[in-house]
C-alpha cells in the first residue's frame, strides 16, 4: 500500500529539467483563446466589472488601476440583521456636493449660485450647516460667500471666466461625506451566509479607519493597491486568487499550479512586474533573448553600446545559435574526471 | 549635515499587519541561511527578492541580504518559499 502511494507520488512529481514555463504558458493560453469567443460581450448584461479575457489581460499587464475597482468590505461583527450593515454601507458611500446641490453660474456678475436640495440632504442625513462650512473652507481669498437657507451665493472679484468654470467644477466635486472614491455600495451575502458590502472604487486605507470594517478580511480587486498595503506575498496571493476566480467563472479549468507559477514569475523581483516587453521579457539578462522577443534593434544597439555579454544560458539564445537547449536532457552536462597515473 | 530622510510613519508601522492574504514571514538566522543555500545549491542573488520596506516585513526591521522564510498556504498545498531582502 505505502509502496503504491510512493510510486504514485513519484509519477506525479515533475521530472527535473522539464520546461514548466512553457507548459504554464500553453495551459493558460489555450483556454484563453476559447474564452475570447465566449465572453467579450454578454447579451443583456450590463458589463460592470471586466471578466474573462479582458480581466486576465489586466492582471497579467499589472495595470496601475483596474478598469472597475471593486472592494469587498467585511465587518468585524457578524451582524445577522441586514439593516445594520446597510447603515454602515450608507456611511461609507461617498457624497459629493454635486450630488446634493444644483449649480448655476452667472458669468456677467461673476457669481456662482449653489442650490442645495433639502430633501436629498434629509434622506442622506447630512447637516446643512456642515455643508456650508465645508464650502467656506474651500474658498480662496478673492471669493466671498453669502448664504440664506438652502441657497449659497459665491461672489468673486473679477475672476477670469476660465477660472470661474474651473472653480465651479472644483466645488462640484467637493467631498461632503463618506470615503473618498467609494461609490454604489451594495449589501450582499457571501457563500458562508455572512453579510458584506461590495462597493465600487478602491480605497482600503481610508476604509480601515472605520471601526466597523474588518481590516484583516476586506479586500479589493486592485492588485497594485494590495501590493502597496500588504506587500509582495499578498500581491502574489491576490494574483492567484483573481486569476483563479475569473477562470472559474468562465468554467475554464486551469490547474492552479500553472497560475501559481505565473504569479511567482510576476513577483520574483520583489515588486509586481507585468508580463511582456516592459516587464518580465524586457528584463531578461540575456541580450539575445530580449532581442528575439520584441524591439530587436533597440536591444542589440544598446547591447553594442554598453558592451553587454551573453553567457548563452537560456533557451532562446541557444535555439538562436543552433545549440541544444538547457532543458530536459539538454540540461545535463557530462564531465569526466581526468585521472593521471 | 546631511538630513536623514524620514519615512512617513503610519499607524501600522511597527505592528505586523494582519490580513488573510499575507502569509507568515520569518527572518532566518545565519546558520539556517547557510543550510538553505547549501540545500538548494544557490547563491543569495539567485533567490527571489523582497523589498526592504515591504509592508509584510517592515515591522521586523530586516537588513539587506537577510533571507525571509515564507510559509505559504495555497489552495492546493502548503509550501515554504524564500526571499532575499533587497
Amino acid at each position: 500500500m505505502t509502496r503504491n502511494v510512493d510510486k504514485d507520488k513519484k509519477d506525479i512529481m515533475i521530472t527535473p529539467g522539464e520546461g514548466v514555463g512553457i507548459l504554464t504558458a500553453h495551459s493558460i493560453g489555450e483556454p484563453g483563446t476559447q474564452m475570447t469567443m465566449r465572453t467579450f460581450h454578454l447579451p443583456g448584461v450590463v458589463e460592470a466589472v471586466p471578466t474573462g479575457l479582458p480581466r486576465l489581460i489586466e492582471i497579467v499587464d499589472a495595470k496601475k488601476k483596474p478598469k472597475k475597482p471593486v472592494v469587498m468590505i467585511y465587518l468585524k461583527e457578524k451582524y445577522k440583521d441586514m439593516k445594520k450593515v446597510e447603515e454602515i454601507a450608507e456611511k461609507i458611500d461617498e457624497v459629493l456636493l454635486k450630488d446634493v446641490a444644483k449649480f448655476s453660474e452667472d458669468f456677467r456678475k461673476r457669481q456662482i449660485l449653489i442650490r442645495i436640495d433639502k430633501d436629498e440632504i434629509r434622506q442622506l442625513k447630512i447637516d446643512l450647516i456642515g455643508i456650508k462650512k465645508k464650502i467656506k473652507a474651500e474658498l480662496g481669498p478673492n471669493i466671498k460667500m453669502k448664504h440664506k437657507g438652502e441657497k449659497v451665493l459665491l461672489i468673486t472679484k473679477d475672476m477670469p471666466l476660465r477660472m470661474l468654470r474651473k472653480f465651479t467644477n472644483k466645488m462640484k466635486n467637493l467631498h461632503i461625506k463618506g470615503v473618498k472614491g467609494i461609490n454604489k455600495p451594495v449589501v450582499t451575502k457571501d457563500e458562508n451566509g455572512e453579510w458584506l458590502i461590495v462597493a465600487g472604487g478602491s480605497n482600503l486605507t481610508d476604509l480601515f479607519k472605520f471601526e466597523d470594517v474588518d481590516p484583516s478580511r476586506s479586500t479589493t480587486n486592485d492588485i497594485m493597491e494590495i501590493y502597496n498595503l500588504f506587500g509582495i506575498e499578498a500581491a502574489r496571493n491576490a494574483i492567484v486568487n483573481e486569476m483563479y476566480t475569473t477562470m472559474k467563472i468562465q468554467k475554464v479549468n486551469v490547474d492552479i499550479r500553472h497560475i501559481c507559477l505565473l504569479a511567482d514569475a510576476m513577483t520574483v523581483e520583489g515588486e509586481v512586474v507585468s508580463v511582456g516587453r516592459h516587464g518580465l521579457s524586457g528584463r531578461k539578462p540575456s541580450v539575445l533573448a530580449r532581442a528575439a522577443f520584441e524591439e530587436t534593434v533597440k536591444h542589440l544597439v544598446n547591447a553594442a553600446i554598453n558592451g553587454e555579454e551573453d553567457r548563452l544560458r537560456g533557451v532562446t539564445e541557444n535555439i538562436l545559435i543552433g545549440q541544444p537547449v538547457p532543458l530536459g536532457t539538454g540540461l545535463v552536462k557530462l564531465t569526466m574526471k581526468h585521472e593521471t597515473k | 549635515m546631511a538630513k536623514v530622510r524620514k519615512r512617513k510613519i503610519s499607524n501600522f508601522e511597527n505592528a505586523p499587519i494582519v490580513h488573510y492574504l499575507i502569509p507568515k514571514h520569518e527572518i532566518l538566522s545565519e546558520e539556517e541561511e547557510k543550510k538553505i543555500l547549501e540545500k538548494y545549491n544557490v547563491t543569495k542573488e539567485q533567490l527571489p527578492r523582497i523589498k526592504i520596506d515591504d509592508p509584510a516585513i517592515r515591522h521586523m526591521n530586516p537588513k539587506k541580504g537577510d533571507i525571509i522564510k515564507i510559509y505559504r498556504e495555497d489552495k492546493h498545498a502548503k509550501s515554504i518559499y524564500y526571499r532575499v531582502v533587497v
